[in-house]
């Protein structure tokens, strides 16, 4: 995730570097078309200026242009234009191009040479052309001129305005006028001499006209010209050629980036939204922590506290800022047994979770025992990265237990005592009644007969609950360990003890083969005695008795039920019989204390099992006693 | 000058005078002259022009600060200094007859002998040589940058003052000098009554005896080069360094003794003449050009005719137009 927030801002640059470059290169590729095109259109214009110089010195040569000026204008044009050319990137920085453009300068340099030559001998030629006929015929008009001469001489001028190039054509002027030689020393005005001279210069500068004429066009400034476009287009093609693979280059990477880019924001979507639930939980998860009223901590794996609840701060009077960072040692008390943090320690860097009470020092000192839960956290390869403590104070707790502990024993030495000390009185009682009736016995009137009649019946009850006030004293304890004990036995003295009653009520007893158990031979008896006399007490007049007691296996307990034919319960009054002094029927009808069922439900769960209740009202009662079926003896 | 040239082809074509007039009004009524009127410089750069001129006259571009190019340029003077030999810098004596700076931008390459083939780069000539300016650019860089010219060039060029600049704004000047407006432009323009007329016999005579062959074009010369002496050669008794011409130039023997055609425009301005100061009388020179370049000798009312011509050619300088070309 973090490397993915690193990488976004880096794709994004080299996204952004590589399209402005791209954007760059096309501008400059841009920039580049532009200058080629203004380029091409200058090679263009130097092959017209050309062209119309050309045209110019043809001209020239041929005598019909008034005045130089027009081919000076191209002349400077065609200079101008050079001279920025050489120097234009596209020709000055491509090495090629550069050289090709100087064969092309040194052959324009030399043709222009070629033109002031042209146009020099052009000038004189032409001058000549116009003065030279006129001359001759100033010179035929005269009479002392011989025929001869002048022919001659017009002959002269005629090879010396028609003779094509040629190294020979002075040389042939001077054999053709040679028979003029000598008389010109003998002409008096020089006329002669005057004219011969003039033909013979026509002739050279005529000459020297054809002669640069065919310098001039032999030069091949049009190839060189074409040379260096080639070399231009050729260097312009390839470095577009270049640029245009750069670009492509650029342009995937670009895609590509962006591609990555894209691909990433749709990770950092997904992430973000598998955050936002995560966060989600994470919150539920700490309201529900902070809000709790268990006090949490979190320490990392070295016991520096990262994280403490609200109420661990109303707990220990520490706020959060003040523990975080320090150890939870902040809470020992110095009363908890060394051994007992040893075993702490043990547990949890061993990766289980320690359970237990440890005795903790609030802020202002007060000690309040907390019923710890310790477990370690450890990340997705089983590492120890922290450790979640949740604490519970449970000294007001601890101290109720304690005072109820003892207001039981109280009531327990109460009972005790009152039962066995009440005992002696109630069976003093009984026995004096008892023979006082036999001593008085009929003297007494029937009014005081009826009267220690009640007495003794009363007595008689006050002994039934006093006995039955000191076995249900004694029922919720044990003196001696548990032994195993058969239930046959003990039933069968229950059963030994019963039999009067049994035979009376002519009632039908059926039993299994009841298993051994861990238990107080005695209470078990006294908890069959009274589950048993009960199924006999409350028989149905209407119906023989039937009861039947039998045991079942059900996993590690064994389920022991004594099922009678009787009157049966209320099923609304079902949970009010287990009550101590509880009962449904009066005394006249079922004699009892009260306190049977309530006694045996106490010894069966002392035994580490149960005792319930199924009956239905006139069909019976079945009385459940779950015991526990392993050796190993309840707390 | 195109326009010019578009009508002269278009009258050849045409093969009358007359048909050219007729179609063009009273536009050019000399269509095969060989003597075109000057055309006032379009597109010109007034700051750089007024840059120039301070610079053409400041003395700061020579080495001791004694002489501006005006010193040899004077335009009081017809744009030169009347010397056959122009004095540089400590009263050093040059080698060659300074010609004017009028119409300098006429001219088909600078000097002489053609060597600078534009005027910005005829400036480091004068101001670099040694019997002239004998600066050196650094200096005069360097003084440039802290005199009254520095913030000009700022304002104009955009830079510091440079050889480049300094060149250009010089130049743009000299284009400024061309002279507009002859009595003789306005007689090729249609104006009969511009000229007189002995300087028109003098002009039909220019042009019978072949001056104008080579004296041609808007600046009357300066469009092209000639040999002195096709049939007359000045140089048989002595000849200087300055007297070989182009062949200093192109190295090649043909080119002996070439030079550029100078401008007439100014010369009844401007004597002494030729290359090296030589001849300080008009007539004198025209005669000379007759003996040597055309082996005639014209006669001296010709001659006269000639020079009574030759005096109708200087205009105005033009200075700068910024109306632009209909």
């Amino acid at each position: 995730m973090r490397v993915r927030l690193i990488l976004l801002p880096m794709l994004f640059a080299c996204a952004a570097a590589t399209a402005f470059a791209t954007a760059g290169l096309i501008f400059r590729s841009g920039a580049d078309t532009r200058r080629h095109v203004d380029l091409i259109s200058r090679f263009e214009e130097v092959v017209q200026i050309e062209g119309v110089m050309d045209r110019h010195v043809l001209d020239i040569i041929a005598g019909m242009l008034p005045h130089y000026d027009p081919l000076m204008v191209q002349e400077h044009r065609l200079t101008a234009r050079q001279a920025a050319m050489a120097r234009q990137s596209g020709i000055a920085d491509d090495p090629t191009t550069a050289a090709a453009w100087q064969v092309y300068a040194r052959v324009t340099a030399a043709k222009l040479e070629e033109m002031d030559r042209i146009k020099r001998s052009a000038a004189f030629v032409a001058n000549q052309e116009s003065y030279l006929p006129s001359a001759l015929e100033a010179y035929r008009v005269d009479e002392s001129r011989r025929e001869g001469e002048v022919d001659l001489l017009d002959r002269g001028l005629i090879l010396a305005l028609s003779a094509r190039v040629g190294d020979d054509v002075p040389l042939r002027l001077r054999q053709m006028l040679s028979p003029l030689e000598h008389r010109v020393g003998a002409d008096p005005d020089g006329a002669l001499a005057h004219i011969i001279g003039h033909l013979t210069r026509l002739t050279e500068q005529r000459q020297a006209l054809l002669r640069a004429k065919e310098a001039y066009f032999a030069q091949p400034s049009a190839a060189a010209l074409a040379n260096a476009r080639d070399a231009y287009l050729a260097a312009y093609a390839a470095r577009r050629a270049e640029a245009l693979q750069k670009v492509w280059v650029l342009l995937g990477l670009t895609v590509g980036l962006l591609a990555a880019l894209g691909a990433l924001l749709v990770l950092l979507g997904r992430a973000n939204r598998r955050t936002r639930t995560a966060r989600d939980t994470m919150r539920k998860l700490d309201i529900a922590v902070e809000q709790s009223p268990i006090a949490i901590l979190i320490t990392d794996r070295d016991g520096a506290v990262e994280y403490a609840n609200p109420c661990f701060t109303r707990l220990t009077g520490w706020g959060r800022d003040e523990v975080l960072g320090a150890n939870p040692r902040i809470l020992g008390s110095g009363a908890n047994p060394p051994e007992i943090f040893a075993e702490l320690w043990r547990t949890i860097t061993a990766g289980l979770v320690w359970q237990g009470e440890l005795i903790n020092r609030k802020k202002d000192g007060a000690l309040f025992i907390g019923r710890e839960v310790i477990s370690p956290v450890t990340d997705a390869e089983g590492a120890i990265t922290h450790f979640v403590a949740m604490m519970e104070d449970i000294t007001s707790l601890r101290a109720g237990e304690e005072r109820l502990a003892d207001a039981n024993s109280e009531i327990k030495r109460l009972l005790f005592a009152a039962s066995h000390d009440l005992q002696e009185p109630v069976r003093s009682v009984t026995l004096f009644s008892q023979l006082l009736q036999r001593q008085v016995g009929t003297a007494l009137g029937d009014d005081a007969r009826e009267s220690l009649h009640f007495i003794l019946t009363g007595t008689k009850q006050l002994r039934h609950m006093i006995t039955g006030l000191a076995t249900f004293a004694r029922s919720d304890h044990t003196a001696a360990p548990f032994v195993p004990v058969s239930l046959n036995g003990v039933t069968n003295l229950v059963i030994k003890d019963l039999s009067r009653d049994l035979e009376e009520s002519e009632a039908v007893f059926e039993r299994d083969d009841l298993p051994t158990v861990l238990g107080d031979s005695g209470l078990l008896g006294v908890m069959f005695d009274a589950v048993l006399g009960n199924a006999l007490k409350f028989r149905s007049p209407e119906r023989t008795p039937h009861i039947r007691l039998s045991a079942g296996r059900d996993g590690a307990r064994w389920i022991i039920e004594v099922a009678d034919n009787g009157i049966g319960i209320a099923e609304e009054d079902l949970n009010d019989l287990i009550r101590p002094f509880s009962r449904l029927h009066g005394r006249e009808a079922y004699p009892g204390a009260g306190l049977g069922l309530a006694t045996a439900q106490r010894i069966a769960r002392l035994h580490g099992g149960g005792l319930d209740l199924l009956s239905r009202p006139g069909e019976g009662t079945t009385v459940r006693i779950t015991l526990p079926a392993t050796a190993e003896p309840a707390d | 000058m195109e326009v010019a040239n578009r009508l002269a082809a278009l009258s050849l074509l045409a093969g009358a005078c007359t048909v050219a007039t007729a179609a063009f009004g009273q536009a050019r009524p000399h269509a095969y002259d060989p003597i075109a009127p000057i055309e006032a410089p379009l597109g010109l750069d007034p700051r750089k022009v007024e840059l120039g001129r301070a610079l053409f006259h400041d003395p700061i571009l020579s080495r001791d600060g004694t002489l501006s190019c005006a010193s040899c340029h004077d335009l009081d003077r017809g744009g030169a200094d009347g010397r056959a030999h122009s004095v540089g810098v400590g009263g050093a004596e040059g080698e060659i007859n300074a010609p004017t700076v009028f119409n300098a931008a006429l001219n088909i390459r600078q000097f002489w002998d053609g060597r600078a083939p534009t005027l910005e780069a005829q400036v480091s000539g004068p101001v670099t040589n040694p019997i002239e300016m004998a600066a050196d650019w650094p200096d005069v860089i360097a003084r440039l940058k802290t005199s009254r010219h520095a913030a000009a060039f700022r304002e104009v060029y955009g830079t510091e003052p440079s050889e480049e600049t300094v060149s250009h704004a010089v130049a743009e000047f000299e284009r400024s000098l061309v002279t507009v407006d002859s009595r003789f432009d306005r007689w090729l323009r249609g104006d009969e009554t511009a000229i007189g007329a002995g300087e028109k016999r003098g002009y039909a005579l220019f042009r019978s005896y072949g001056c104008a062959s080579c004296h041609q074009g808007a600046a009357v010369g300066g469009n092209m080069f000639s040999r002195i002496g096709f049939f007359d050669m000045p140089f048989a008794v002595s000849e200087t360094r300055t007297d070989l011409g182009r062949f200093a130039v192109t190295g090649r023997s043909d080119d002996r003794h070439v030079f550029k055609v100078p401008s007439l425009r100014m010369a009844v301005l401007t004597p002494p003449y030729f290359h090296d100061g030589s001849v300080a009388d008009l007539g004198e020179a025209v005669a000379l050009m007759g003996r040597q370049q055309l082996g005639r000798d014209i006669p001296s009312e010709d001659i006269e005719l000639i020079v009574e011509f030759l005096g109708s050619l200087p205009g105005r300088p033009a200075g700068v137009h910024t109306e632009t070309p209909p």
